[in-house]
């Protein structure tokens, strides 16, 4: 038992978070386009995502943001940009060199070796037809949406890839939002008195798909497997992992203004949702949020994946401890989450540890959809700034970044730079992409490990989305469990490497590496804090 | 005259006109610690908090310098201000500013339910468990406190039932899970068009493995949420 005054002292000398904007010297100069400033429509308020796809092969994962157009011009918008990561936290712009000609709106977007050539590809989640590229090596892509994808005129935007029939190649669900008109907008609506754009209430949910890749195509199987049993609903964000505990992949699928689903995979591939009476649909008052980012962690280290969502603002976002695999109970309020967050209207999230003291802390964007926003009118701005909560025993504690107020939508935490600490890559929503370097003093070199996996046995899934990844000491006691998830963050792709802290006093002696492969097969393997190890199979 | 019809429409619950009204008030006594407040409830009744808080924080300082027997002529809700400062803080996510205008408001009106409640709230916000369920429990005992006669008040169905709720959360938070149920039970028996609760209920029942009951609980809430014209804003799933 460790006294209370220790305690204290402990929490006090932890070396703090620190995160700087290093854009400028980054090369990355992009400005992203989501319809016109102000925002009028709800097609413009959504903001895009951003892939982490190494592209050229050479071990760094570099960056695809699929973009978005304007409300005079939906079909034919700015274009998409591919940014390879040189190094040192330096991007050099690659779109036109590669061919890339994306110019649609586009959402979501997720990275896959979906056609199993040993190339990554990419799906994006666009208002109408979706679209695949997929990568033929040498950076170069071509567009296989008419050979691929299921004819689709919807507004789809979170999408995550994964062997979700464990038949060794991507599948992929795709979030379906609400159906629209760009040039027809509904009428105002009100928040707090206010007249505001409307939505999602009032409009039309598009259906959730589930498409299950059966070598050259992806086939809709929505119906059979169960996907739509309930009503549509206004789906924005999806995780692809295993919840329930059972080695299957479920799906957590994140809906604005209405309760989420949770589909549990029952064994047979079939899906039920699981949502209400697992308690993950809601919060613990009852209540639908307007959930936009799913950061997925095990806060309380019970080897269950706990899920926190991010919501709008005069809201918390909120906190489901899973805690047997069969319920989610909501822990807000517990680990200190929800007061701070009821000002913000939070999009991208993820669990991280940013300072190396073996816990992981919450990073996360915000800011408001209403241009009118200001505290005054509605307790929240519509500049915003980062979500930044460090994990201070049993809480997490709220700390400023210094990093200013944007008005952001969505984010991926990946070690850019190759240095073993996390960095992140944050999308504004017409404003310039930004990257934010870890610079917390604790992340020193030799204080984490880092996992990528390569499996050579399924060629389909080889980045082994969907595995379970746990880290432990010369005991055998467990340090850490993570899941390499599809989906995530906001219509982006979650790192597929995997990233460890390791507290000081485990820095120096063997660890255990112990991978359980989405089939259900495990594997471990030996490594030290410092290292950069990849399991292959 | 302003005074009477923003306070007529005020308990009319039409905030916006109470606002109008108000807001005129404090123009022209923009020194008066009682318009202060009045605009700041208006606003405050519309969930503007941000906008609120400084209206309710100054009207307090106003009433602060000045002389007690002066306040209690221009200014009888002068007491409760930190009330509503304490909900304000609260809903913008300053719990140590809301514990402290709850406690304010204890310290002057001891018989105040409602502030006991929202500090049993910020409490569990703030996870000290204790502390939650002891102002819960004041709570509780001042609904029950008898008047003048002797005899108990009304029987206030709907502040019991919004303690208890809170207090099966706290059973809920220590794992007490039929601790919980009980407490979520009687709410509900006793204010059933707590949606919450029953939303409460329906999840410790589906914790206690009783599906259909959780699914009996589940369908109250979405029938309370109907009447309430809220469709669509819980439950959800199969």
């Amino acid at each position: 038992m460790i006294p209370i005054i220790l305690w204290a002292v402990m929490l006090s000398s932890d070396p703090p978070v620190s995160l700087a904007d290093v854009t400028e010297s980054s090369g990355l100069q992009f400005v992203t386009t989501s319809g016109a400033v102000p925002s009028t429509h709800i097609l413009e308020v959504k903001g895009g995502g951003v892939a982490l796809i190494d592209f050229d092969e050479d071990g760094d994962e570099d960056l695809f943001f699929p973009n978005g157009a304007t409300l005079a011009a939906p079909e034919s918008g700015p274009g998409a940009r591919l940014y390879e990561n040189l190094g040192g936290l330096r991007f050099a712009d690659a779109t036109a060199r590669m061919g890339v000609a994306f110019r649609r709106w586009g959402f979501g977007v997720a990275s896959g070796d979906i056609d199993g050539n040993g190339h990554e590809d990419l799906f994006i989640a666009c208002l109408g037809q979706d679209v695949l590229l997929l990568g033929q090596g040498g950076g170069r892509f071509v567009d296989a949406t008419a050979d691929w994808l299921p004819p689709d005129d919807d507004w789809n935007t979170g999408a995550a890839l994964a062997d979700i029939d464990l038949d060794g190649d991507l599948d992929l669900y795709v979030c379906g939002y609400v159906k629209v008109d760009p040039a027809a907008p509904l009428p105002a609506a009100s928040f707090k008195g206010i007249p505001v754009l409307a939505g999602p209430r009032g409009y039309v949910a598009e259906p959730d798909r589930l498409l299950l890749n059966e070598g050259g195509r992806f086939v809709d199987h929505s119906e059979a497997l169960g996907i739509r049993a309930g009503p549509d609903r206004f789906a924005l964000n999806v995780v692809a992992l295993d919840v329930s505990g059972d080695g299957r992949i479920d799906l957590f699928v994140g809906n604005d203004s209405q309760p989420d689903s949770l589909w549990v995979n029952d064994g047979t591939g079939h899906f039920n949702d699981r949502g209400a009476p697992s308690g993950a649909s809601t919060n613990l008052e009852g209540s639908g949020q307007a959930t936009m980012g799913i950061a997925v962690g095990d806060v309380d280290a019970n080897g269950f994946p706990d899920l926190l969502t991010t919501n709008f603002s005069s809201d918390t976002n909120t906190l489901h401890l899973n805690l047997d695999g069969g319920f989610l109970d909501d822990r807000t309020s517990q680990y200190g989450i929800g007061a701070p967050s009821r000002t913000w209207c939070g999009w991208g999230a993820s669990f991280v540890d940013l300072d190396h003291d073996g816990d992981e802390d919450l990073v996360g964007v915000n800011g408001h959809v209403y241009p009118q926003a200001t505290r005054e009118l509605m307790d929240s701005e519509y500049r915003q700034p980062l979500m930044v909560m460090e994990r201070m025993g049993p809480r997490f504690v709220a700390r400023d970044s210094g990093l200013g107020s944007h008005v952001d939508r969505s984010m991926v935490a990946t070690d850019l730079d190759g240095d073993l600490d996390v960095d992140l890559v944050v999308i504004e929503l017409n404003g310039p992409v930004r990257v934010i370097e870890n610079r917390s003093a604790g992340a020193v070199p030799g204080s984490a490990i880092a996992i990528r996996l390569i499996d050579s046995v399924h060629p389909g899934n080889l980045r082994g989305i969907g595995a379970r990844i746990d880290v432990a000491g010369p005991d055998g006691a467990r340090l850490a469990r993570r899941w390499v998830i599809g989906g995530g963050p906001f219509q982006s792709t979650a790192s597929r490497e995997v990233h460890v802290g390791i507290p000081e006093s485990m820095r120096s002696t063997p660890l255990t590496i112990t991978v359980r492969w989405p089939d259900g097969v495990t594997q471990s393997a030996e490594a030290r804090a410092g290292e950069r190890l990849t399991v292959k199979r | 005259m302003r005074l009477s019809v923003g306070k007529r429409l005020l308990s009319n619950g039409n905030f916006a006109g109470a606002e109008a009204v108000f807001r005129a008030l404090h123009q022209s006594h923009p020194d008066h610690p009682r318009a202060s407040f009045l605009l700041g409830l208006a606003i405050h009744k519309q969930k503007r908090y941000a906008e609120a808080r400084p209206l309710l924080e100054r009207s307090d300082a106003l009433a602060s310098s000045m002389d007690g027997d002066v306040v209690a002529a221009i200014f009888p809700e002068a007491a409760h201000v930190p009330h509503f400062l304490g909900w304000c803080t609260y809903y913008l996510g300053d719990l140590d500013a809301s514990a402290r205008h709850f406690d304010a408001h204890i310290a002057l009106v001891p018989g105040e339910f409602d502030s006991q409640f929202g500090r049993g709230i910020v409490a569990i916000d703030q996870d000290d468990l204790e502390a939650a369920q002891q102002h819960l429990h004041l709570a509780l005992q001042l609904i029950d406190v008898p008047g003048a006669d002797g005899q108990l008040a009304m029987p206030r169905p709907k502040d019991r039932a919004k303690v208890l709720v809170r207090l099966g959360d706290v059973a809920l938070r220590r794992d007490q899970v039929e601790e919980a149920r009980a407490q979520y039970e009687e709410a509900v028996t006793l204010w059933p068009a707590h949606h919450e609760g029953w939303a409460k209920l329906a999840r410790v029942l589906d914790r206690l493995h009783q599906p259909e009951a959780a699914a009996k609980a589940r369908e109250q809430q979405q029938r309370v949420l109907e009447q309430l014209g809220r469709v669509g804003d819980g439950g959800g799933g199969q």
